[in-house]
C-alpha cells in the first residue's frame, strides 16, 4: 500500500503535490474568509481557458528537442499584428475573430520558421538565445508599433498623436466571442464553454499530429536524434516545422486571451509573457525534454488556480496584496526546479 | 565550411576586424548618432566618466565565472540584492558617510556569501544550461527579496526607523533616500579638469579591483578556474574540485556585485527598494558583451570600453531618435532593442561557434577513426 | 584545526570591525537652544544671539529663544559659539564632548558662556 503511495509520490512529483494541496487548502479556507467557492472555480475555469493554447503552444518544441519556448513572444507577436490588423478592417463578431486568426497564422509562419533556422544553429543553448531573441523582438515591435500605419480611431493615441495605444479594447469587436458561445451561466457560476470547446479543438488536433508518422518522427528528433537521424528522420527539419507550429499555435493562444481578457496590449506588455506559460506546464509535470495533453491541462489549471486564489484568500487573511510575489516565486521555482533535473545525455 | 574560413582569415586587419565586430559596429552606430543628438561633448564626456565609475565594480564582477566556464552570471543580481539589504540596514541604524558604506558592504557580504553559495549549487546541478538557470534563478530570489522586504522587514527582521518603514507598520517604503552617503566615495577624493570632474575616489577602487582581479588569476584558485573553464573533465582528472571551484567563482562573483551594486547606489542618490536591481543583470552583461567579450571570453578592456559604447548608446539613441523619426520615444524603445539583441547576436554567434566546433570535432573524430581502419586494413 | 581559528579570528576580526564602522558613523542629532534655563536653582536668561558650529555644520545665527539642531557622525565632537554681543564685539566659546551611539545631545548656550557645568544634557535612548 504504503510502495504505491510512494510510487504515485515519485510520480507526480514533490512540487506538484505541494502545489497541489496548497491549491486544496486554499480552496477549503475560501468559504471561511467571505469568497465564494462557486465564483473561485469559475473565475479559475475562466482563466483556465484563457491561457491553455499558450501553455499547448510550447509543446512542439519540447517534444522535437528545441528545449522550452521562451521565444514564444514572437508567436504573440504574429498574433497581435492579427489582432490590429483585423480591427483595422473593422471586422466584428467570430468572423473578426477568425480574420485575426488567418492573418496571423502566415507571418507566425514566416517567423517561425526563421526563429527555427537560428535554434538549429544553436543547438545545446536553444533556452538562453530564445530568451533574448524573444526580448528584443518585444523591444523592437515596440518601435514598430509606433511606426507602423494603421488608422483606425480606437486604436491610435488620441488628439493627433502617431501610433497605436498601448492598450486596445476589442469590445464592440470580438469581446467574449468563444467565450460566450453556449456559456452556462447558473448564478455567480459561469462556463465559457466556447474557450473550452475551442482548446479541446485545438489539443485534440495536437495530440492527434504527435501520432500520425510525422509526429512520432518529431518526437524521435527530440527525443534521441542520433537514432532519429539513422532511421532516416530529417532532425533539422523536424526542428523547423516544430517551431513554426509552435509559434502559429501561440499567435492563436494569445488571441483567445485577448478574447477572454478583453484588450489588446502591445509595447512592452508581451516581455515576459513566455514565463508563466513555461512554469504552468512544468507544473503539470512536464520536463525540458518531455510533454503530453496532460501536463498542458494539469499545470494551467493548477498555475491559474493559485494565480485566482492567492489574491483573494491571502489577501483578506493578510489584508495585504501578496499575489504577484507569490506568482513569482511559484513560476520561476518551478522552472528551475526543472531546469536542475539530471537530463539524459544527449549527443 | 563558412565559420572556418571567417577564423582563418588571411590578413590581420580583417581578423581584428571579425573578433571585435561588435565594439566596432557600435563604434560606427555612434559615429552618425552623436551629432544627430545635438549633445555637447563636455556633456557626454562628463556622463561618461560617472558612468565609469558607477558601473565598473559591477561589471568586472562578471569576469571571474566567464574564466571559470560559468558564462555570463545573470545571477549577479543576487549580489545587487544583497548590498541593498545591507544599505536598509545601514539607514536604519542612522550610520552616515564612509563607515556607512563600509558597514553596509560588511552586512551584505554574508547575505551574498550565502546566495552566492546557494546560486552555485544550483548551477552545478544544471551544467551545461548555467546561464538560463542564473537568469530564472535571478527571478526567483527577486521573488523572495520581496516577500522579505514587503512583508519581513519591520516584523521579524528587526527595522525601526520609520524614514524605512511603510506606514502601516512592516515593509520597506518603494525609495529610500541616500542623501547621508551620497557621492561619498566620489567626493573623497575628487579633481577638476577643464569643466570635467573626475571622482578619484571611486577609480582608485576600481582600479584596486582591476589590480586584485588581475592578481587573482595568478594564484592556484583562479589558475584552477581556467583549467575548468577550459575543460571540466581535464581538470577534474588534475585533481581539482570541479564543482567547489565553480561554486567559488559564483560566491567571489556575487560578492562583487554586492560591493558593485552599493557603489553604484550612492552614486545615483535613492534606493528603489523594489526595482534598482532589476536590471542590473541585463545592462552589465549588455555593456561587457559590447565592449568585445564573449561568453568564454571576458577581459578588464572589455568592461571600460564596453561600458562606455553601452552608455553613449544608452544616451543618445532618444534624442537621435527623435532627430531621425520624429519620436522620441522610438529611440527610448530603440536602446532597450540594443541592450537585449547585442546579449541575443552574442550567444547566438557563441552558441553557434560551438555546435560548428562540435561538429568538427566530430567529423575529424570520425575521419580518424576511418584512417585507422583502413590502415589496418591494409596492413 | 588551525584553518578553523583562522575563520574564527577573520569573522571577529569583522564583527570588531563592524562595531568600529558603528561607533565611527553613527549620526547623532545635536540640538543647539539660545533659551532660558535653570541651573542649581539660579535662572541664566538668553540675551544674546550667537553664531555656532558644531563640527563642520554652520549653523549660521542661533537668536534669542531659538533651536536649532545639526547632525553629526561620530562619537567626538567640537561645538563653536560666537556670542554677538550688543556693542557690536563678540565672544568667542569652545568646547568639547563625547558621545556614545544612541545619544542624542542638547546644548543650552546661556548655560555654555556662563562657564558652568550643565550647559550640555545627554539623552540616551
Amino acid at each position: 500500500m504504503f510502495e504505491k503511495i510512494k510510487k504515485l509520490i515519485e510520480k507526480a512529483g514533490w512540487p506538484r503535490i505541494i502545489i497541489g494541496l496548497f491549491l486544496l487548502s486554499l480552496f477549503f479556507i475560501a468559504p471561511f474568509v467571505g469568497i465564494k467557492v462557486s465564483t473561485s472555480i469559475s473565475d479559475t475555469i475562466v482563466r483556465f481557458a484563457m491561457n491553455a493554447v499558450l501553455v499547448l503552444s510550447l509543446v512542439p518544441m519540447v517534444q522535437s528537442g528545441c528545449g522550452l519556448n521562451f521565444g514564444m513572444q514572437l508567436g504573440v507577436i504574429a498574433g497581435l499584428i492579427g489582432a490590429i490588423t483585423s480591427i483595422e478592417l473593422g471586422i466584428t463578431g467570430l468572423a473578426g475573430f477568425l480574420v485575426a486568426i488567418v492573418i496571423a497564422i502566415p507571418f507566425a509562419a514566416i517567423l517561425g520558421f526563421l526563429y527555427g533556422l537560428l535554434l538549429n544553429r544553436v543547438k545545446g543553448d536553444e533556452m538562453v538565445v530564445a530568451t533574448y531573441v524573444g526580448f528584443s523582438s518585444v523591444a523592437f515591435m515596440s518601435m514598430m508599433w509606433l511606426l507602423l500605419p494603421y488608422k483606425s480611431p480606437n486604436m491610435i493615441w488620441g488628439y493627433g498623436g502617431e501610433g497605436l495605444r498601448t492598450t486596445i479594447s476589442v469590445e464592440g469587436y470580438w469581446l467574449g466571442v468563444l467565450n460566450d458561445f453556449l456559456s452556462i451561466k447558473v448564478g455567480n457560476f459561469f462556463f465559457p464553454t466556447g474557450t473550452i470547446i475551442f482548446f479541446g479543438l485545438m489539443a485534440l488536433i495536437i495530440w492527434i499530429f504527435f501520432k500520425t508518422k510525422l509526429g512520432t518522427a518529431m518526437t524521435a528528433a527530440g527525443s534521441n536524434p542520433v537514432y532519429a537521424r539513422a532511421a532516416g528522420v530529417n532532425v533539422d527539419r523536424m526542428r523547423v516545422l516544430s517551431v513554426v507550429i509552435s509559434t502559429i499555435v501561440a499567435a492563436i493562444g494569445i488571441l483567445v486571451y485577448e478574447q477572454s481578457f478583453g484588450f489588446i496590449q502591445l509595447y512592452m506588455a508581451p516581455l515576459l509573457m513566455a514565463f508563466p506559460a513555461v512554469a504552468a506546464l512544468l507544473l503539470g509535470g512536464a520536463s525540458v525534454s518531455k510533454a503530453s495533453m496532460g501536463n498542458v491541462i494539469v499545470g494551467t489549471f493548477l498555475f491559474q488556480g493559485i494565480l485566482t486564489m492567492t489574491p483573494s484568500v491571502m489577501n483578506n487573511i493578510i489584508k495585504s496584496d501578496m499575489s504577484e510575489v507569490i506568482r513569482i516565486i511559484v513560476s520561476n521555482g518551478m522552472i528551475v526546479y526543472a531546469l536542475t533535473r539530471r537530463m539524459k545525455v544527449r549527443t | 565550411m563558412k565559420d572556418q574560413s571567417l577564423t582563418r582569415a588571411k590578413s590581420p586587419l580583417a581578423r581584428f576586424v571579425i573578433s571585435n565586430a561588435v565594439p566596432i559596429l557600435f563604434i560606427v552606430l555612434l559615429i552618425f548618432a552623436i551629432p544627430l543628438s545635438g549633445f555637447s561633448t563636455d556633456y557626454l564626456i562628463n556622463e561618461i566618466i560617472t558612468r565609469l565609475g558607477r558601473n565598473s565594480f559591477l561589471v568586472i564582477s562578471l569576469l571571474i565565472p566567464v574564466m571559470a566556464g560559468m558564462g555570463l552570471n545573470f545571477g549577479i543580481v543576487l549580489g545587487a540584492m544583497a548590498g541593498q539589504i545591507g544599505l536598509i540596514f545601514m539607514l536604519d541604524w542612522g550610520v552616515v558617510g564612509i563607515p556607512g558604506i563600509l558597514l553596509a558592504m560588511l552586512i551584505g557580504t554574508p547575505i551574498a556569501i550565502l546566495l552566492g553559495l546557494l546560486a552555485g549549487t544550483i548551477l552545478n546541478r544544471a551544467k551545461g544550461r548555467e546561464m538560463v538557470t542564473s537568469m530564472i534563478l535571478g527571478f526567483f530570489i527577486n521573488g523572495i527579496y520581496q516577500l522579505t522586504i514587503l512583508y519581513g522587514m519591520g516584523s521579524l527582521i528587526p527595522i525601526t526607523s520609520n524614514k524605512i518603514l511603510l506606514p502601516r507598520g512592516y515593509g520597506v517604503r518603494n525609495a529610500l533616500d541616500l542623501i547621508s552617503v551620497r557621492k561619498v566615495l566620489d567626493n573623497m577624493w575628487s579633481i577638476n579638469i577643464s569643466n570635467i570632474s573626475i571622482p578619484l575616489g571611486v577609480f582608485s577602487i576600481i582600479i584596486g579591483l582591476c589590480i586584485f582581479v588581475y592578481w587573482f588569476t595568478k594564484t592556484k584558485l583562479g589558475q584552477d578556474m581556467r583549467a575548468v573553464g577550459q575543460d571540466m573533465q581535464v581538470a577534474a582528472t588534475a585533481g581539482i574540485n570541479v564543482d567547489r571551484t565553480r561554486t567559488l567563482s559564483i560566491i567571489i562573483s556575487t560578492v562583487l556585485a554586492c560591493f558593485g551594486q552599493i557603489i553604484f547606489l550612492q552614486n545615483i542618490g535613492t534606493i528603489n527598494t523594489y526595482n534598482s536591481h532589476d536590471q542590473v543583470g541585463t545592462f552589465a552583461i549588455a555593456a561587457l558583451l559590447i565592449g568585445g567579450a564573449s561568453v568564454v571570453k571576458a577581459t578588464i578592456p572589455n568592461v571600460f570600453i564596453g561600458i562606455t559604447l553601452f552608455h553613449l548608446t544608452f544616451i543618445v539613441a532618444p534624442r537621435a531618435g527623435k532627430e531621425l523619426l520624429g519620436q522620441a520615444q522610438i529611440g527610448e524603445f530603440f536602446r532597450v532593442f540594443v541592450s537585449y539583441g547585442i546579449i541575443a547576436i552574442s550567444l547566438a554567434l557563441y552558441a553557434w561557434r560551438r555546435q560548428v566546433e562540435k561538429e568538427t570535432e566530430r567529423r575529424q573524430a570520425k575521419a580518424a577513426i576511418k584512417a585507422a581502419i583502413e590502415d589496418k586494413a591494409e596492413g | 584545526m588551525k584553518r578553523n581559528i583562522i575563520r574564527l579570528a577573520l569573522v571577529i576580526v569583522l564583527i570588531v570591525l563592524g562595531l568600529c564602522l558603528y561607533v565611527l558613523g553613527k549620526e547623532h542629532k545635536i540640538f543647539v537652544d539660545n533659551r532660558d534655563i535653570v541651573i542649581n536653582g539660579t535662572e541664566l536668561k538668553s540675551t544674546n544671539p550667537f553664531i555656532v558650529y558644531v563640527d563642520n555644520v554652520d549653523l549660521e545665527e542661533v537668536g534669542k529663544g531659538k533651536r536649532k539642531v545639526a547632525y553629526s557622525p561620530g562619537p567626538w565632537h567640537t561645538v563653536k559659539a560666537i556670542e554677538k554681543l550688543p556693542d557690536g564685539t563678540t565672544r568667542e566659546f569652545v568646547k568639547k564632548f563625547t558621545l556614545s551611539p544612541k545619544d542624542t545631545a542638547i546644548i543650552n548656550l546661556p548655560a555654555l558662556v556662563s562657564e558652568k557645568d550643565g550647559w550640555l544634557k545627554i539623552e540616551g535612548e
